[in-house]
């Protein structure tokens, strides 16, 4: 397998054919999107709120079906595997595609136990060793093992903000997923927090494949090497709707964007 | 801020033309009245429980001895205890936990979890929310109606109590249980669904652990005022006892020896397993016109409130346990 990031550009992970996404009412709330997540990179999905990248991110592990009256219309493929098939259980699609949410969730248990849940539930096999050795190294992989091995015991809820986000990413790391989903993982916390995550991911996308969905534009262009500008339109019906504008390399999409929407929005004359 | 006069403004110097006109004085001794008063309204109900309990144990004091729990009823007050009933009333307690823990929790959960959002569920909703409010002497009817006449044929015995208190503290038990349930922050929800937790390991592993002091609170205090209901055993037709309830729910004696046709004889769902609970006995003997009685009832509020506030000793151990 080939680990550099710009090489792998041909191996799309996650392929999105005309997707458009209802919630309870007949007019779309994101519409005719269009794109593709490469393996071992990471993109950015960025724009307004309302547009409707979060709604996009939230297809990928299926966590749109927890929302009563949410419908998914178009095919996601995941190597191959749409997604959205009869046959696939999305309890078994979240495990292949983790998730990051925006505010820091731990579970009100143990460190330890915010880990080995996820592998626990999946029907992990190892033994209790075997699962100690997981737990420490989905806590190294996510650059908080030396934080936190000496009170594994101590709740989850007793770390900082920055702590607690990362101790999320250890979890959605340990079940072994192929590609994480990040809802605004950073919104949260302070600026120094942030820098560490932004690290962490530079790190993850060796092993993982990442879609980010951020605020700031400046995450994007540090730390992306794909982004799509999302924006709102207002459909035939008067409606607003989100639309994928477009994707691009992130060099391309910050220095000279092929739309004129996405070219004032990065420049900040709107949004 | 005390002396309510605001300096700050006064050094600005303008303040014949300011827009505002703070009052602080007026504020701030508002937040004092309604302090005072909350603390009065504290200070009453503690008055109150203390007085209670300082009337019911200087009248039932003299009866409080070992002869109390060990003596049936009987005509001559220094001869009557509450054996009966007070088995009666932990007999009933427990059965009516068993009953009414899975069935209570279960529903909180399905209407919480489960069931879609529509007319439907909105009808059960209000159905459930007006049913904690009906007196419970119309639920003594009702079980009247359909357990003692229904299934016994008359006899109001043991089973068709438990039932009718089963009946009656459903309601509040799944009212208070959901608003546990939906207490729980969706946030831990998502979480668990995210390393891929099926629905049932989301609510076995996330929500019923994060829910457990609200569902406990729920089941302790329905459950007391349950064991302290005595309209519903008056409407069932129950009456004093001078035998022990019987409580099992099969007959070991018989199971041991072989004789399985006899496995139900003499158990809990016996015909004649007539009973008696502690605030109905009470109630007989408090409008008895012998002084001897009523000193009699009043020791036997102090078992009823023994009973209930152990109850209430426990539910507070657990909670801190769950925590």
């Amino acid at each position: 397998m080939n680990l550099s990031s710009n090489s792998s550009e041909n191996q799309a992970i996650l392929k999105v054919e005309d997707v458009n996404v209802f919630y309870s009412s007949n007019s779309p709330a994101v519409a005719g999107v269009n794109l593709e997540i490469f393996k071992n990179q990471i993109t950015a999905f960025i724009g307004p709120s309302g547009c409707g990248k979060s709604t996009i991110l939230r297809c990928f592990n299926r966590l749109n079906d927890l929302i009563e009256g949410a419908r998914v219309k178009g095919s996601i493929t995941f190597n191959g595997h749409n997604l959205y098939d009869d046959k696939i259980d999305p309890v078994a699609v979240r495990r292949h595609i983790g998730m990051v949410f925006q505010r820091p969730n731990p579970f009100p248990k143990s460190i330890y136990e915010n880990i080995a849940f996820g592998p626990r539930i999946n029907g992990f096999k190892g033994s209790k060793n075997d699962m100690a050795d997981l737990v420490e190294k989905s806590l190294r992989s996510a650059a908080i093992w030396d934080e936190v091995k000496d009170k594994l015991k101590e709740s989850g809820l007793a770390l900082s903000g920055g702590q607690q986000q990362r101790l999320c990413i250890a979890r959605a790391i340990a079940v072994e997923p192929q590609v994480i989903l990040m809802d605004e993982p950073c919104s949260a916390l302070d600026p120094i927090s942030t820098l560490r995550i932004e690290e962490l991911m530079q790190e993850l996308k060796q092993k993982f494949t990442l879609v980010i969905v951020t605020h700031n534009m400046q995450q994007a262009s540090r730390s992306a090497d794909m982004t799509a500008f999302f924006n709102t339109e207002l459909s035939d019906s008067g409606k607003r709707m989100g639309k994928l504008v477009e994707i691009d390399r992130t060099s391309v999409i910050f220095s000279s964007p092929k739309q004129v929407a996405t070219e004032e929005y990065i420049s900040g004359r709107f949004g | 801020m005390s002396n309510g006069i605001d300096i700050l403004e006064n050094i600005d110097g303008q303040s014949s033309e300011s827009k505002f006109e703070p009052k602080l004085e007026s504020r701030q001794f508002w937040g004092k009245v309604f302090s005072a008063f909350c603390i009065f309204a504290t200070g009453l109900g503690l008055i109150v429980l203390a007085f209670l309990i300082y009337k019911v144990f200087s009248d039932g004091s003299s009866r409080l001895n070992g002869d109390l729990l060990q003596l049936y009823p009987s005509r001559r007050p220094e001869e009557s205890g509450y054996k009966a009933a007070i088995l009666g009333s932990i007999a009933m307690l427990t059965y009516v936990l068993v009953l009414v823990v899975p069935l209570g929790v279960c529903s909180a959960i399905y209407l919480e979890e489960y069931a879609k959002k529509n007319w439907l569920s909105d009808l059960i909703e209000l159905n459930i929310y007006n049913l904690a409010g009906i007196p419970s002497i119309i639920y003594g009817l009702l079980g009247l109606g359909l357990f003692v006449r229904g299934l016994y044929s008359g006899r109001a015995v043991l089973v068709t109590g438990i039932l009718t208190i089963t009946l009656l503290i459903l309601p509040p038990v799944i009212v208070i249980s959901r608003e546990a349930i939906r207490a729980v922050p969706q946030s831990v929800r998502q979480a668990s669904y995210g390393v891929g937790a099926t629905k049932w390991q989301t609510i076995r592993h996330h929500v019923l652990p994060s829910a457990l002091p609200g569902i406990l609170t729920a089941v302790i205090i329905s459950t007391s005022r349950g064991i302290g209901e005595t309209a519903p055993i008056v409407v069932l037709g129950a009456g004093t006892v001078l035998f022990d309830p019987k409580a099992s729910p099969i007959n070991f004696g018989a199971l041991f020896s072989g004789n399985i046709g006899d496995v139900f004889t003499d158990t809990l769902w016996s015909n004649d397993n007539f009973f008696s609970v502690l605030p109905y006995q009470i109630y007989e003997w408090v409008g008895d016109p012998k002084a001897e009685f009523q000193t009699l009832a009043s020791a036997g509020i102090i078992v009823l409130l023994a009973l209930v506030l152990g109850m209430n000793l426990v539910a507070i151990f657990l909670r801190s346990r769950a925590k």
